[in-house]
């Protein structure tokens, strides 16, 4: 289903519902991955990702097709998943260690979490890299989203986006091989 | 060479495979994306050996039941009290009571004549057996324990009350002993004053006799002489008879 589409069955009242149903089958799975790979905990994703089609749904109607809507559902999701963090960081009172630290001990033992050792290493190098970087890093890698989309997702210059792409995976490619 | 015509099956020939809008366009931004992207790579051999491989799980049926849970979210309100849990309790054994149990084996009997289910435990037990059990092994097992009543000492209640009663009780003292207000009734006659308190006046000595007569009250004074008699009398009495403590004295000196 077409963006164009789901956004013309949402402006009609009647077939509102219908609209909201197309749009979670068509971005929930890609929604859930980018926002799992910033708050690492299944449920914690779950809950962000319900939040984000919650101000999805609240603000569809003022949604002007000046982005693709694709890049708007990103940047609502992405920061629900920071805002998340933040939350979670504050709370954690006892640690002087950034959330990152305990996102990574917590790597060890989690249940939704099947990588072998090197995996492990690889993700916890991820968490290793600063806020933006580590989005940066998981949007160009994983999900290999052109530097356009993702300029306009995280409201950053294409020029800036691969210099700190590059600045990661070769941080990361670092740790890799001297682990 | 193909005929362009011909092989353009994008909307304008009907009957054909249709493809989605600008199909083409996206396809190739897709196919150049990942071509960068190989590029971009080439130096980060362990990255890519990684690329593949996707460490994260989710629960099984997880994005198929997203849906009915996203189902509220034209409901704001309602999706938000879905979840907190509702405020609805059973007692603890209220689904493990003697009667739910009995009816499960109700149920379970019925339902044995329609779909014979092979029975692995072949023995069986009189019904009501295991809760008879139950009493009469916890009448053996656990000693009935007297419940002792608990008398706090030091309630809040008890120490209200004591220190209102304190505070009372102080209340009363303070009012005795500082504003004791003197009777400052006048007896009226002279028996009432004390008799140092007459020598300092030095009142008695300016009164005329009749005077002194108005201020002696005459049945005071009789009383008074009257006991001075007793006393005197008894006091020649005493001289000639010794106490029986004295005579007990006297009779072992013997």
């Amino acid at each position: 289903m077409e963006d164009k589409t789901i956004l013309e069955l949402y402006a009609d009242e009647k077939s509102r519902n219908t609209a909201l149903g197309y749009l979670i089958t068509k971005y929930q799975q890609r929604l859930y991955w980018h926002i799992r790979k910033i708050v690492i905990d299944h449920d914690d994703s779950d809950d962000v990702l319900q939040n984000t089609f919650i101000k999805v749904w609240k603000g569809l109607s003022g949604f002007k097709a000046e982005s693709q809507l694709y890049t708007w559902l990103y940047r609502i999701a992405t920061n629900e998943a920071l805002t998340l963090l933040r939350q979670k960081e504050k709370l954690q009172t006892s640690s002087i260690h950034p959330i990152e630290y305990t996102l990574s001990k917590n790597l060890e033992s989690d249940t939704y979490f099947s990588g072998d050792e090197i995996q492990l290493k690889l993700q916890q190098a991820i968490l290793s890299l600063p806020e933006k970087q580590r989005i940066v890093f998981n949007m160009r890698y994983y999900d290999e989203t052109p530097y356009e989309q993702m300029s306009e997702i995280l409201d950053t210059s294409v020029g800036a986006l691969k210099a700190s792409y590059h600045i990661a995976a070769k941080k990361i490619e670092e740790l890799l091989v001297n682990t | 060479m193909l005929n362009e015509t011909e092989n353009n099956q994008n909307g304008e020939k009907s009957g054909n495979f249709g493809l989605p809008e600008d199909y083409f366009q996206k396809s190739a931004a897709s196919l150049i994306n990942r071509i960068e992207w190989l590029e971009e790579h080439k130096d980060y051999k362990i990255l890519i050996s990684f690329k593949d491989k996707q460490p994260f799980y989710v629960p099984v049926g997880y994005f198929e039941s997203l849906d009915k849970k996203i189902e509220l979210i034209t409901y704001p309100q309602l999706f938000l009290l879905k979840k907190i849990p509702h405020g609805f309790n059973a007692p603890i054994s209220y689904f493990n009571t003697a009667e739910m149990r009995e009816l499960g084996q109700v149920i379970a009997e019925e339902e044995q004549f329609h779909i014979p289910v092979p029975k692995k435990n072949p023995f069986i037990t009189e019904r009501g057996y295991f809760e008879a059990n139950e009493a009469k092994l916890k009448k053996i097992l656990v000693p009935t324990k007297h419940k002792t009543k608990i008398v706090r000492l030091f309630s809040v209640r008890r120490l209200s009350a004591v220190a209102a009663a304190l505070m009372i009780a102080l209340g009363f003292w303070f009012y005795n002993f500082y504003f004791n207000v003197a009777d400052t009734k006048d007896c009226g006659t002279m028996a009432c004053i004390d008799r140092a308190e007459l020598l300092k006046a030095r009142a008695i000595e300016n009164l005329e006799t009749d005077e002194l007569y108005e201020l002696v009250n005459s049945k005071k004074l009789e009383e008074h002489l009257n006991t001075k008699v007793i006393d005197k009398k008894q006091k020649r009495d005493s001289a000639n008879t010794l106490p029986e403590d004295a005579v007990d004295d006297l009779l072992d000196g013997i």
